[in-house]
């Protein structure tokens, strides 16, 4: 919480001043932070990282046997028969999307908004959304059939003449992720060349360094270099911005441009997107609450992060509870009776209602504790709740796929899903492959953006010191531009 | 851009008041258009008759709409900056404050809407309702007349006595929100204590549901219930979309015209018309994110109960107006609000603030209007494919001017009862020495 503090008095009135909370504690120099961030890399890793790495690399290899065994016996292997065309593989596909959402959002739009507290997780954040989109993009790829085919997908002309339909949401969905993924990955890797350099400088000759050499181009930290490096990042941050947005909103248009009741609603874009960065924060938290605890980043990522991004989880939760109600009313208030029907079913009387239950449970009703202090504060209950929404948007898109087309127009074909054994081990094989990536990340990257961080503590500003005369610790309040606190490392030494 | 470091030494204690005799010519211009607006108003509603009286309903509900927006964008920025414990904004936070709280004559002036005979003339329901009353009375109806079975199904939500509630909960709900935060800050200028500011900020976070509610069933009320059978999911997002955009136009162009007074010099900076600037250019992006969506899944899907809203402003002379908007609403305003160096710049974002207001009237207008001459049933006129009420835009000029000159006079007048910025916020001196 801010602390109030007498500051400066004008003619009679006293004036207070509410200061920010620092976002790295215990006045951690700069050194400190390197050496800490850089460590996790250089040293030994801790028992845990084994312990989640074994049985992540065993359940990715559960995935690619799943996979295998789908290529040589088909699609029929995974559940889906009319009328549930698109069941679990679809419902995997955008859940991992909307997970790869916060990476990119924290790193292009908090940067854009000046929330400075996104420097502790963007790099984790943005890791997670490029893996989190390698998962997604599995499943539509073998649920074309013949995997070996997908190429297809792109436009290349080919001997038989096949062309893309062009009109369909699925093809622009193949170009918005595929753009999503190389801009994510891009302005990824811009962050990480000035930590790139930082772990090459602290590197004995060897492979290693050979290899964090050749990745960070060069670096050596000059003006020139770090004013370079702003105005890309900037660029980049603004074309990545409006990416955010599209993926989920070209996502939402395969449901919203059929006429099918439950997918038709023109708030598809915004709710899907809104719900995007609700799941993508949710494993954000999932995530970085561990890492902070097993590697001692307590005074990096502050309760303070905790803090906002239970907030953020808060917002978007409701934001997505508003657009299960505007559904929801629309239904009833458009009269329209198929509309409304599908909606008793998924809610009243249809076969899936308790996914529904579970999705509004976990998406708008547990998140609510986060209007209170006390849990925002408990690392516990922000894991928990957390983990309610990484499972309550999984639920929410089987509700919007599965169980609308379970029960289509036409009575005569309602068939229930069950999903095989093949759908179950997939889905389960791809958070191995996900954690496994993630923890080869911290194993050979910085987990946390150096550079970034060093440039929210106070003595990065160009003016930290003069405004002590005035008794205001004015650097952690005032918006310094972010070229200014960049321009500042050439100042400090690399490391 | 670097400036003098502002202190609590440079800033006047108790603020800067405003002089409504400083700014007699705006505030005399407001009140002329408001006497010339409520004129001609009084003389369309009560002087003329048939379809020329019937047409003007339109034109004040197009008015009142207009105000409802700018007044609920007010109150939606005092209640982001609070709820997101934003620094910036506080030099200009009391001006949002003051647009919030206009809510109240606003209501006032929307009265009119609670006569019988407007809301028969507007919302085709209320003239079924009233003539067979009841469920039961509806239903009976219905059996002979088949477009009433979607009266039957939603006369839960759209029932008089729920909308007359309802009605009267929108003007408050944004009156009370206002004048609550700004009552925090008013006794923090009393005392002082800076409890006040966690107390706003609580506060702010428990009405930004309520508000979002507001806006919501406002919009479907009034605007979308103009056809009773049409429906869209998206229609409170896209209406919050307008609301904040207009009003933060609105606002930029009041704190440039409050500094070429004298005013607010030491507060706020042309960092404030930047972050301002960014901010309606975030709103030009996402209100052109919602506009598109919802029209282009209604059109993708060309389901017919849904496609009409489209069809009869993409046809005749409401395409042109619609393709006005496209350019006018998103291209224009995105091209050169992107540019940095230029939002800094008072004369330049001045140009494009009022800009937005003109084109935040005219979507509003092609909201609104075009459903007058099709619930009315009348006829294009010979060599046009159009049908249009002749000289009805006269009196949608008239309640325009009527409803902004009355609020814009009201506004400038109540300016002067405090001062225009917190001036024990204890955020005040990050807001008047921000970079970003």
């Amino acid at each position: 919480m801010a602390a109030a503090t007498d500051t400066a008095s004008n003619a009679n009135a006293q004036q207070l001043v509410l200061e920010r909370e620092p976002l790295v504690l215990n006045n951690r120099s700069f050194s400190w932070i390197t050496n800490r961030i850089c460590g996790i890399v250089e040293n030994r890793q801790p028992l845990g990282w084994w312990f989640l790495f074994l049985p992540s690399v065993l359940l990715t290899g559960v995935m690619v046997f799943c996979f295998a065994y789908l290529i040589v016996t088909g699609v029929g292997v995974w559940g889906q028969k009319q009328p549930v065309d698109w069941a679990w593989d679809i419902t995997n596909f955008v859940f991992w999307i909307g997970i790869g959402h916060a990476g990119t959002l924290i790193s292009a739009i908090l940067f854009l908004t000046r929330q400075k507290w996104r420097t502790s997780v963007n790099r984790a954040a943005e890791a997670m959304t490029i893996f989190a989109v390698m998962c997604a993009g599995l499943f539509p790829a073998f649920h074309v059939g013949r995997v070996w085919m997908v190429w297809f997908l792109a436009p290349i002309p080919n001997a038989n003449a096949i062309w893309q339909n062009f009109k369909s949401p699925l093809l622009w969905d193949v170009f918005a992720v595929s753009t999503y993924f190389t801009v994510s990955l891009i302005f990824w890797f811009l962050g990480l060349v000035p930590d790139l350099a930082t772990l090459r400088d602290r590197c004995k000759p060897g492979i290693r360094k050979a290899l964090y050499g050749i990745f960070s181009l060069g670096w050596r930290g000059s003006n020139r270099h770090w004013s370079h490096y702003e105005t890309a990042y900037m660029l980049l941050a603004a074309l990545s911005t409006p990416l955010v947005l599209s993926v989920h909103s070209v996502v939402s248009f395969d449901f919203a441009t059929s006429v099918v009741p439950g997918w038709h609603a023109t708030i598809f874009p915004p709710y899907f997107v809104a719900g995007a960065i609700f799941g993508g924060f949710a494993m954000v938290l999932t995530l970085m609450i561990p890492v902070r605890k097993i590697y001692g980043l307590q005074d990096l990522i502050t309760m303070k992060h905790i803090d906002n991004m239970a907030k953020i989880i808060l917002l978007t939760g409701t934001i997505v509870g508003y657009a299960y109600c505007m559904e929801f009313f629309m239904a009833y208030y458009g009269a329209n009776p198929f509309e409304l029907q599908t909606f008793k079913l998924r809610a009243l009387h249809g076969p899936s209602v308790w996914y529904y239950y579970a999705m509004f449970f976990c998406n708008v009703f547990a998140p609510q504790v986060f209007w209170f202090k006390r849990f925002r504060q408990s690392l516990l209950a922000v894991f928990i709740v957390s983990n309610f929404v990484n499972a309550g948007m999984w639920y929410e898109r089987y509700v919007i796929i599965v169980t609308t087309l379970e029960r289509h127009l036409t009575p005569g074909s309602w068939r229930t899903f069950d999903a095989t054994w093949v759908d179950n081990w997939t889905f389960i094989g791809t958070f191995g492959f996900f954690m496994m990536l993630f923890l080869l990340f911290l194993r050979f990257l910085p987990v946390i953006a150096i550079g970034e961080v060093k440039g929210v503590k106070p003595e990065a500003d160009p003016h930290y010191g003069e405004s002590h005369d005035r008794g205001l610790q004015e650097a952690e309040v005032m918006g310094e531009t972010d070229s200014e606190i960049l321009a500042s490392q050439k100042a400090a030494p690399a490391h | 851009m670097s400036h003098h470091h502002v202190s609590f030494k440079d800033l006047p204690e108790g603020g800067e008041k405003f002089d409504p005799a400083k700014a007699s010519k705006v505030i005399g211009t407001f009140g002329a258009l408001a006497a010339i607006g409520l004129l001609g108003s009084a003389y369309y509603a009560f002087g003329t008759h048939g379809d020329t009286q019937k047409g003007f309903a339109y034109s004040w509900l197009y008015a009142i709409f207009v105000g409802f927006t700018f007044v609920a964008g007010g109150t939606f920025w005092i209640l982001l900056h609070n709820a997101s414990n934003s620094g910036w904004g506080v030099a200009v936070r009391r001006l949002f404050e003051n647009l919030g709280t206009m809510a109240l004559p606003l209501g006032i002036l929307a009265l009119p809407l609670l006569i019988p005979g407007v809301q028969n003339t507007l919302w085709e329901w209320f003239g079924h309702h009233r003539a067979h009353p009841g469920l039961e009375g509806l239903h009976h109806a219905a059996e002979s007349d088949p477009h009433l079975h979607p009266l039957v199904d939603k006369y839960g939500y759209l029932n008089i006595t729920f909308w007359t509630i309802r009605f009267v909960l929108y003007f408050g709900i944004l009156w009370f929100i206002s004048t609550k935060l700004r009552s925090y800050f008013l006794k923090q200028e009393a005392d002082g204590d800076i409890k006040h500011t966690v107390y706003a900020r609580e506060f702010a976070c428990m009405v930004l549901l309520p508000f979002a509610l507001t806006v919501t069933f406002a919009a479907v009320d009034w605007i979308m219930a103009l056809d009773y059978t049409w429906f869209s999911t998206m229609w409170g997002v896209y209406h919050f979309a307008g609301c904040a955009w207009s009003s933060m136009a609105a606002m930029l162009l009041l704190v440039i015209y409050l500094q070429s007074l004298g005013y607010l010099q030491k507060v706020v900076t042309g960092e404030h018309f930047h972050l301002m600037g960014k901010l309606l250019f975030a709103f030009t992006v996402f209100w052109a994110y919602i506009a598109f969506s919802q029209y282009f899944l209604i059109w993708y899907a060309n389901i017919p109960e849904e496609t009409r809203f489209y069809f009869i402003r993409n046809t005749g002379v409401w395409r042109n107006v619609s393709i006005f908007i496209v350019i006018g609403h998103f291209v224009v305003p995105f091209v050169f609000l992107l540019q940095q160096q230029l939002k800094k710049s008072p004369k330049f974002i001045g140009f494009w603030a009022a800009w937005v207001i003109f084109m935040h009237f005219v979507d509003i207008y092609w909201n609104v209007i075009p459903e007058r001459a099709h619930s009315m049933g009348l006829e294009p006129a010979p060599g046009s494919d159009t049908p249009f009420l002749p000289g009805a835009w006269v009196g949608d000029v008239l309640a325009l001017c009527a409803v902004v000159g009355t609020i814009g006079y009201l506004y400038l007048r109540s300016l002067g009862k405090h001062s225009l910025y917190a001036w024990r916020d204890p955020r005040l001196l990050e807001s008047a020495n921000v970079r970003n």
